[in-house]
C-alpha cells in the first residue's frame, strides 16, 4: 500500500504537453481513476507513474520517496494492460508465477500463492493450459492475478476492460472492485468510460487535453461539475444562456436571468455578465400548466422511449433545445410531439458558469443537497 | 506562453542513470559499424586520392575518365546488368502472372525449384554453364560430334544468360506476392468498363504492381552489378567493374590500391545512384490498396492448362539444370582432371584428402557468423524498433551501407583498413567474419524488424513491471517470442554466407580459403570433377537449410 504524489508533473511530447502540471496526491488504499477522453493523457499519465515515460518536470513521489530516477523494475508496482499482454509461451501457471520467480520466492510458497491469485480469479482450474486459445475474459483475469500476485505496493490498470464484451465489463468491473478493497491495494485506473469510472471508484480525477480539470467523489463529478468540459463529458447535459447582473456584494448573490425568467441566486465569485447553466436532463421538470413563475415556455419536438425513462426533445420559445428525461411515467401520460408544455430548469440543482464555461460561478453546495435528502 | 525547453539538458541526458542495457548495445553497435563499415569506406575513399607516391592527386580519377579500359568496364557494367534485368522482368513477370492467376500444376515444386536457382552459389551457375556450353562443354561436344558448331557460351551473351537465368527468381518472388495481394476489384472495375484482358493488364494491373516490380528489378541489377563470380569465369575478355577493381588490387605486377580504391568508390556511387532512381520513382508511385478482395484464381481448359504447366516447367528446368549439372558431375568417374565414362566417388575422396581444411572453414566461419548475426541482428532491430530516436534512424542508414558496397569492394575496403596499425586483420579469419556479418546481416535484421513489428508492446512492459530488468525481460520474452520471425531471414543470411565468393576472394589467403574460393580455383585451374563436388556439397547444404526453415518456420511461402 502506498501513496502517489505528483508535484507539478508535466510531460513533453515534442512541442505539446501530454500530461500538463498534475498537481495532486492520491491516498493510500485508495480506488483512484483517471478519466477523459482518448488522447487527454490518463494514459501517458499511468505510464509515468510506471516508468515507462519519465516527464521533464516536477517530482513523483510514491510516499516519501522520490521515484523520478527508480526505473520500472524496481518501483513495485503491477499493471494490467488493455491487451493482456499475455507471455504467450507460457503456460497460466507460468505467467502467474513470472513476477515471483523474478523476486526469488521459492517454489513452495511460488505454488502456494500463484494458486491462490487463480483461485481469486477463478482460474484455478486452468492452471496448466496455454493462454492463447482463452477467452479474453479469461486473458484479463490471467492479467489480474499476475500483477496482485506479487502483493504490488501499487496496482496500475491501463483500460482493462475495453476489450470485453458489455456483459463481461460489468461483472469484471465489480470484481476488480471486490478484489481491490479485500486485498486493499492502492490502484490507479485508467478508462474512457464514465459509467465504469463512477461504477468502481473511489475518486475520479478528470483529464482533458493534458490537464486534470477536476478531482472528487464520483457523485461530486457528476452532480457538481468544476467547468463545463466535465458537465458535458460526464453523463449528458443541456447548456442554456443566461446572464448573471445585478451583483450584491454583502449578500453574493446575483439576479440570474434566463428569457425573461430570472431568479437571485448565491454565487461562489462577483461574476455579472454572459453565463452558461448546465442542467442535467433528470433535473428538468416537464409539465403540461405552468406551474410557477420560473418555468419557461416550450414545444414537445422528439419523444423518445427508453424502457425505463423518456426522454423529450424540447424547443424553448428562443429556440434553444433541451433534453428532458423523466422517469417511467405510464404510457398513457407520456408526452407527444408538437404538445406545447412548461419547462422548469430547477436553477438551484444546476451549475451555473461563467461566459467560457472554464469556471463554475455557482453550484448547489454538497451541503444544500444532503439537507434536502433529510428533509425530504 | 513561450514553450519551454523540452530536452533536458545533455549533460543530463548522457548521465549514467539513461545508460540502461539498451544505451549500451546502441553504443556497441556504433562502435562496430563505425569500425567495420564507416572506417573501411572512408580509408577506400581516401586512398583513391593518392598516387602510387602518396600525394594527394585526382589522378585516379583523371586516369578513370580518360583511359578507355576502364570506362569500357563500366559501361560493360552497365550493360549486362540492364540486359540481365530487361530478361529477368521478361520471365519473372509472366512466371508470376502464370503460376499466381492460373491453375497450372506443380505450383508447389516449382516454387521450390526457383528458390533453389536463386539461392545456389552464385558462379555456381556460370560454371555449370561452362561445363555444358564451354569450349569443351558437354553440349557443345555433342552437337560438334553432329556437326553443328554453337557460339560458345563466353562472352557479354554468356553474363546475360546466366545473370537472367539466375536472378529471375527475384522478380518472380516479388510480383507473385504483389499479384496475390493485389484488390480485384480495380480489375473487375476496368473490365466493366469494357477493357480488353490484355490492355486491362497493361493499364491496370501493371501500374499497380509497378512498385514492387521495381523493387525486384533492383534487386536483380544490384545483384548482376556486384557480381563477381560470373563475369570472372565466363566473361574471359569481358571484363566489368568488380573484375577490374578485383584485378587493379590483386596484381601479380604488385596490385594498385589506389586505382582500385577508384574503381571501387565509382562502383559505390552507381550502386547508390541506382538504389536513390529506384526509390525515388517508386516514392512518386506508390498506391496503397486495401486488398481486401484477393484475386481468384483462373481455371483453365485442359489444353491451355497443359500448355502454360509446361511453359513453366520449361522455365523452371532450364534455370535449376546448373545445380543438376553439377551434382551429376561431381560423381562421374575420373583420371587426374580427365573424365572417364561411368561413376564414382573420386571427385569427393579427392577433395576429402586435398581440401578439408576449406570444407571445415566455410562451416566454421559461417557458423560463428551466423550466431553473431542472429543475436546482433535481434538487438540492432529491437533498437530499430522500440528505441526510435535520430540515433538509431542514423544507424539504420549505416546499415543499408553494405547494400550499395558490392562484395569485392567491401573486401578491398577492409583489406585498406586493417592492413596497417592500429589494427590489423589481414590474413586472419576475423576479417573473413567481420566481412560476411557486414554482409549478411541485413537479411536477419529485415526478419527480426518485421516479427518486432507484430509483437505486442505490453508483454514486454508487462515483464519489466513485474520487476525483471529490461535486458533479461528481451531474453525471457522478446526474443523468445521473435524466433520463428527470425529465423527466414537468418536461414538467408546463412545460405548466403556459406556460399559468399566476392568479397572472399579478395580478403582470404591459403589458410582461410572456404569452399567458394576453393572452387574458383578448382575451375581456373580446369579440376571440374573436384569443382563440382565441393560445389554439391554447398547445394547439398544449402537445400538441406532451406528446407528445414520450411518446415520449422511453418510457413507456406518462403519469402526471400
Amino acid at each position: 500500500m502506498q501513496s502517489v504524489t505528483f508535484e507539478h508533473v508535466t510531460k513533453y511530447f515534442g512541442q505539446s504537453k501530454a500530461v500538463n502540471d498534475a498537481h495532486f496526491k492520491i491516498e493510500e488504499g485508495e480506488f483512484f481513476t483517471l478519466l477523459g477522453p482518448s488522447g487527454c493523457g490518463k494514459t501517458t499519465l499511468l505510464r509515468t507513474i510506471a516508468g515507462f515515460y519519465k516527464q521533464e518536470e516536477g517530482n513523483l513521489y510514491f510516499g516519501d520517496r522520490l521515484m523520478n530516477d527508480v526505473p520500472t523494475h524496481n518501483r513495485d508496482i503491477g499493471m494490467v494492460f488493455q491487451n493482456y499482454a499475455i507471455f504467450p509461451h507460457m503456460t497460466v501457471f507460468e505467467n502467474v508465477a513470472y513476477g515471483l520467480r523474478a523476486r526469488k520466492v521459492s517454489k513452495k510458497e511460488i505454488e502456494e500463492r500463484v494458486m491462490e491469485a487463480l483461485e481469486m480469479v477463478e482460474l484455478g482450474h486452468l492452471r496448466d493450459r496455454a493462454p492463447s486459445n482463452m477467452s479474453g475474459g479469461q486473458q484479463q483475469r490471467i492479467a489480474l492475478a499476475r500483477a496482485i500476485v506479487i502483493r504490488p505496493s501499487l496496482l496500475l490498470m491501463d483500460e482493462p476492460l475495453s476489450n470485453l464484451d458489455a456483459k463481461l465489463r460489468i461483472k469484471m468491473r465489480s470484481d476488480i472492485r471486490k478484489l481491490q478493497k479485500d486485498l486493499n491495494i492502492t490502484t490507479i485506473y485508467v478508462t474512457h468510460d464514465q459509467e465504469e469510472a463512477l461504477a468502481v471508484s473511489d475518486r475520479i480525477a478528470v483529464l482533458s487535453e493534458g490537464r486534470v480539470q477536476q478531482i472528487g467523489l464520483p457523485h461530486e463529478i457528476y452532480s457538481y461539475p468544476s467547468n463545463r468540459f466535465v458537465a458535458n463529458f460526464i453523463g449528458t447535459s443541456n447548456f442554456v444562456h443566461g446572464t448573471s447582473g445585478q451583483y450584491n456584494a454583502a449578500t453574493g448573490s446575483a439576479k440570474i436571468g434566463v428569457q425573461g425568467m430570472s431568479k437571485t441566486m448565491k454565487l461562489t465569485s462577483s461574476y455579472e455578465g454572459e453565463v452558461l447553466i448546465s442542467v442535467r436532463p433528470e433535473n428538468i421538470g416537464v409539465s403540461v400548466q405552468r406551474g410557477h413563475e420560473e418555468e419557461l415556455a416550450g414545444e414537445v419536438e422528439t419523444v423518445t422511449f427508453l424502457g425505463e425513462k423518456v426522454s423529450y426533445g424540447i424547443r424553448l420559445a428562443d429556440g434553444q433545445k433541451l433534453e428532458a428525461s423523466v422517469h417511467s411515467v405510464e404510457p398513457r401520460r407520456m408526452l407527444r410531439e408538437k404538445m406545447s408544455v412548461f419547462v422548469d430548469l430547477r436553477l438551484d440543482r444546476a451549475v451555473i458558469f461563467d461566459e467560457t464555461g472554464k469556471e463554475a460561478v455557482y453550484r448547489a453546495s454538497q451541503d444544500d443537497s444532503s439537507a434536502g435528502l433529510e428533509t425530504a | 506562453m513561450q514553450a519551454k525547453t523540452i530536452q533536458a539538458p545533455v549533460w543530463k541526458r548522457l548521465s549514467l542513470q539513461v545508460w540502461d542495457f539498451w544505451g549500451w548495445v546502441t553504443l556497441l553497435v556504433y562502435v562496430f559499424l563505425a569500425l567495420f563499415i564507416v572506417y573501411p569506406l572512408f580509408s577506400l575513399m581516401a586512398t583513391s586520392f593518392y598516387d602510387e607516391n602518396g600525394v594527394f592527386s585526382f589522378q585516379n580519377y583523371i586516369d578513370f575518365a580518360t583511359l578507355k579500359y576502364f570506362r569500357n568496364a563500366l559501361w560493360h557494367s552497365f550493360a549486362v546488368s540492364g540486359l540481365a534485368t530487361f530478361f529477368a522482368i521478361l520471365i519473372g513477370v509472366p512466371m508470376a502472372y502464370v503460376t499466381t492467376r492460373y491453375n497450372v500444376r506443380f505450383k508447389g515444386l516449382m516454387h521450390i525449384m526457383i528458390i533453389m536457382s536463386l539461392v545456389s552459389p552464385p558462379f555456381i551457375g556460370a560454371y555449370s554453364w561452362i561445363l555444358m556450353l564451354g569450349n569443351n562443354g558437354f553440349i557443345t561436344n555433342f552437337l560438334r560430334d553432329i556437326g553443328i558448331h554453337i557460339k560458345s557460351i563466353y562472352g557479354m551473351h554468356g553474363i546475360v544468360f546466366v545473370f537472367t537465368l539466375q536472378l529471375y527468381p527475384h522478380i518472380y518472388l516479388y510480383v507473385s506476392g504483389a499479384l496475390k495481394t493485389i484488390d480485384t476489384s480495380l480489375e473487375e472495375a476496368a473490365e466493366s468498363l469494357g477493357m480488353s484482358a490484355w490492355k486491362r493488364l497493361r493499364t491496370v494491373t501493371l501500374p499497380l504492381i509497378f512498385p514492387t516490380l521495381s523493387a525486384g528489378a533492383l534487386m536483380v541489377f544490384m545483384a548482376s552489378f556486384a557480381d563477381f563470380g560470373t563475369p570472372m569465369l565466363i566473361g574471359q575478355g569481358y571484363k566489368t567493374l568488380p573484375i577490374l577493381a578485383y584485378e587493379q588490387f590483386i596484381s601479380e605486377m604488385g596490385g594498385n590500391a589506389a586505382m582500385a580504391s577508384t574503381l571501387s568508390v565509382v562502383l559505390i556511387l552507381c550502386t547508390t545512384m541506382i538504389l536513390f532512381a529506384q526509390r525515388y520513382i517508386v516514392s512518386r508511385k506508390n498506391y496503397a490498396m486495401s486488398g481486401m478482395r484477393t484475386p481468384k484464381v483462373k481455371q483453365l481448359r485442359p489444353l491451355p492448362k497443359f500448355l502454360l504447366t509446361l511453359g513453366a516447367l520449361a522455365v523452371v528446368s532450364v534455370s535449376i539444370i546448373p545445380q543438376a549439372t553439377v551434382i551429376v558431375t561431381s560423381f562421374i568417374k575420373k583420371k587426374g582432371p580427365v573424365f572417364h565414362k561411368g561413376f564414382s566417388l573420386d571427385s569427393y575422396r579427392e577433395i576429402l584428402f586435398r581440401v578439408p581444411k576449406a570444407i571445415i572453414n566455410t562451416y566454421t566461419y559461417s557458423i560463428l557468423s551466423i550466431v553473431i548475426m542472429v543475436v546482433v541482428g535481434m538487438l540492432v532491430a529491437y533498437i530499430l524498433v522500440r528505441r526510435k530516436s535520430k540515433l538509431t534512424a542514423a544507424m539504420d542508414s549505416i546499415l543499408m551501407l553494405p547494400y550499395v558496397m558490392p562484395g569485392t569492394v567491401l573486401g578491398i575496403s577492409l583489406i585498406i583498413a586493417f592492413n596497417k596499425p592500429p589494427i590489423v586483420l589481414t590474413g586472419t579469419w576475423i576479417i573473413l567474419v567481420i566481412a560476411y556479418i557486414v554482409r549478411k546481416i541485413p537479411y536477419t535484421i529485415r526478419s527480426s524488424t518485421a516479427i518486432l513489428h507484430q509483437l505486442d508492446r505490453n508483454v514486454e512492459e508487462a515483464s519489466i513491471s513485474l520487476g525483471v530488468p529490461p535486458a533479461k525481460t528481451f531474453f525471457k520474452t522478446t526474443a523468445r517470442l521473435m524466433v520463428p520471425g527470425v529465423a527466414s531471414g537468418a536461414i538467408l543470411s546463412w545460405v548466403t554466407t556459406i556460399n559468399e565468393l566476392s568479397s572472399t576472394i579478395v580478403l582470404y589467403f591459403g589458410a582461410t580459403a572456404t569452399i567458394s574460393v576453393t572452387i574458383y580455383s578448382e575451375v581456373f585451374t580446369s579440376n571440374y570433377g573436384t569443382g563440382a563436388a565441393l560445389a554439391s556439397i554447398l547445394s547439398l547444404t544449402t537445400l538441406v537449410s532451406l528446407l528445414i526453415a520450411y518446415f520449422v518456420s511453418g510457413r507456406k511461402e518462403m519469402n526471400v
